[in-house]
């Protein structure tokens, strides 16, 4: 073997066992302020896999705008984002006194045609919503995403002491920095696994990971039949 | 690369871009080819298409702007189209829709509307040459096959 095999050979090597690690531990703490840990996403190199199967994707983010994702996703997706900021919204309207307005306004607040959307980023706004709120805005999902479209959610299972409100920073396709930040309420509820399920019945969930920092990653797709089978 | 945001004490015209003052209103459309500072109001339309437009931190810019790059400090209700670059720095507002293939928003910054990094395939523009040829179909030059039915 070649010095250059062999210096490959050990970086393969180097790099599977890497892999193989952060599998065993589930998550990376790379960050160290509490506020700013970095984890193992083990649903988002996913839902770039299947982003980089259509040509020029189409994304809502749903909850507000983070420059780090804009950029990543532009660099290894060549898309369009719509930044929709659903939580914006909800803050706002909790600090005048309406937290339930954010309910009424839903179905005419998206102007996305029905099945036009190739991906959809919900991980930053579920938490905080009211359970008819969150099932009013999955409906307006569902009729958002094209046949096979997907989608991604995070859900919280355990209180954090962390601040109220908690955004996901795509460090890279693999790893999401959670930030927290100040707001007007903390999260509505807790997700058990069969609240999930329920709140997504519209959808076929295709994985979910309850990570070791007590989050539950979601990917879940449109099904391509009204029926539902694929 | 995008220029940076101007620096204090050097004066604009030495580092040759024009500046709209913090006491200027422009309502209508702005045409140049440089690059361009404004700190005061302006209402209609910008382009300044091989050039970079920067909206200083007392910007008030109501308009559809067209410019090569634009970095936003103030702010901004309009649609960008930027064929380079497109950055919202901290405090920068940006109401309205950005298609550039490189946007950079920094934390603090407000954006709402959407953001179009779409890849386009650089449009085939064949020459009028070209195009006249393609369009008299001209029979395969000798010395060339053409292609069978099902090859």
């Amino acid at each position: 073997m070649s010095d250059g095999e062999n210096r490959r050979s050990l970086t393969g090597w180097l790099a599977r066992l890497g892999a193989s690690l952060r599998g065993t531990l589930d998550y990376a703490e790379l960050g160290h302020a509490a506020d700013s840990a970095v984890h193992l996403s083990r649903a988002l190199p996913l839902f770039f896999d299947v982003m980089r199967t259509r040509p020029a994707p189409v994304l809502v983010d749903l909850g507000p705008v983070v420059g780090e994702n804009v950029t990543l996703l532009g660099d290894l997706l060549g898309c369009k984002v719509h930044i929709e900021n659903v939580f914006g919204d909800l803050d706002r309207l909790t600090n005048e006194g309406q937290p339930a307005e954010v309910c009424a306004d839903l179905p005419a607040r998206f102007s996305h045609p029905d099945n036009s959307i190739d991906g959809v980023l919900c991980w930053d706004v579920l938490d905080y919503l009211s359970p008819a709120a969150a099932a009013a805005l999955v409906t307006e999902v569902a009729r958002m995403l094209k046949p096979g479209g997907v989608g991604m959610a995070i859900f919280s299972t355990v209180r954090s002491d962390a601040q109220p409100y908690r955004k996901y920073v795509m460090v890279d396709e693999h790893h999401l920095r959670h930030r927290s930040y100040p707001a007007a309420q903390g999260p509505n509820r807790l997700w058990s696994s069969r609240d999930v399920q329920l709140l997504l019945a519209n959808l076929e969930v295709d994985e979910s990971f309850l990570l070791t920092h007590r989050q539950r990653e979601t990917l879940f797709h449109k099904p391509t039949h009204t029926d539902g089978s694929r | 690369m995008a220029p940076d945001a101007p620096a204090a004490g050097v004066p604009y015209a030495e580092r040759g871009i024009a500046l709209i003052g913090r006491s200027v209103v422009i309502n209508g459309e702005l045409n140049g080819s440089e690059d361009l500072t404004i700190e005061g109001q302006v209402d209609g339309k910008v382009e300044l298409l091989e050039h970079s437009l920067t909206i200083g931190a007392d910007g008030r810019v109501k308009a559809q702007v067209f410019a090569k790059s634009v970095i936003v400090l103030g702010e901004l209700v309009g649609n960008i189209n930027a064929s380079e670059r497109v950055e919202i720095r901290e405090n920068g507002s940006v109401d309205g829709d950005i298609v550039a293939p490189r946007v950079a928003i920094a934390e603090g910054a407000h954006f709402r509307g959407s953001i179009d990094m779409q890849r386009r395939a650089q449009p085939a523009s064949p020459s009028p040459m070209m195009a006249a040829f393609q369009d008299l179909r001209l029979p395969v030059a000798v010395g060339q096959s053409e292609p069978r039915a099902g090859v």
